[in-house]
């Protein structure tokens, strides 16, 4: 009787912390934003400067997916509920007024 | 006597004339102001409306000052042409566009790191690893319109 609850115990154990181990195991992948300070090709590394003035420097490799956005003229009907989207406005009155929106449009399956 | 008379009398009206003359003198410097003062008064109230019009034209520089903000679509209405966008701390910014609203969609392709120029503003995804090198895994950037577009 002691001997199972012992195994119940530690199999408890486990369920409660493996999943926290895992956590630690993947290591949470950061995003920075900002302007490229340097970019070197030949020893595949590149500074962004961000807003606040901070560097970052990051290594890339082959693996490194890079995706150009290239502008094109759309309508308000292409624009989805949820769509992430970035306007520029102008208050005029109690009335704010769009002049510029942008935004991304997410890639098809596959690309 | 008589000549010395009309001598004493004449003396004594040069003085009295001359008393006068000084006290006129005298006189004339508070009255010069006066007629300044009058003609600026005369002069002023274009002046001072002048001077009102500039404070009138700042306030509508400032309404004019565009403002960015982003976030997700929330609500869009074709019919009443406005949009709510909501921001990443929560706030809902309601917006309306006409005919004039440039809408412009950020197509994604394909790209090489050489394709980054220097300067152009980039968002990159990264995982620190060991030894303290961070490693990119993407690297997403947006290229200008060009002229026209």
């Amino acid at each position: 009787m002691g001997r199972n609850l012992t195994c119940a115990a530690v199999i408890l154990a486990f369920f409660i912390v493996a999943p926290a181990l895992a956590q630690e195991k993947k290591a949470k992948p950061l995003k920075v934003s900002g302007d490229v300070g340097l970019l070197d090709t030949e020893k595949n590394y590149m500074i962004v400067v961000t807003k606040e003035g901070k560097l970052v420097t990051v290594d890339f490799d082959k693996k490194t997916k890079v995706t150009k956005f290239v502008p094109g003229p759309a309508k308000m009907s292409d624009i989805g509920l949820g769509q992430a989207a970035s306007i520029t406005y102008k208050q005029a009155g109690d009335k704010n007024v769009i002049d510029v929106l942008e935004f991304k449009v997410k890639a098809k399956k596959g690309e | 006597m008589n000549n010395l008379l009309s001598i004493a009398g004449t003396v004594l009206v040069i003085f009295a004339l001359s008393s006068c003359a000084l006290e006129q003198e005298k006189a004339a410097p508070p009255a010069k102001p006066a007629a300044p003062a009058v003609a600026e008064a005369k002069k002023a109230p274009p002046i001072v409306e002048a001077k009102k019009v500039p404070p009138v034209a700042k306030p509508a520089e400032v309404k004019v000052k565009p403002v960015k903000a982003s976030g997700d679509v929330g609500l869009m209405d074709l019919e009443k042409n406005y949009l709510i966008l909501v921001t990443k701390e929560g706030k809902l910014i309601t917006a309306d566009f006409t005919g004039k609203t440039k809408v412009t969609k950020l197509v994604p392709q394909p790209a090489k790191m050489s394709d980054i120029n220097l300067g152009q503003s980039a968002a990159v995804t990264y995982n620190a690893g060991k030894g303290g090198k961070n490693i990119a895994t993407s690297v997403e950037y947006t290229t200008k319109a060009k002229k026209g577009e």
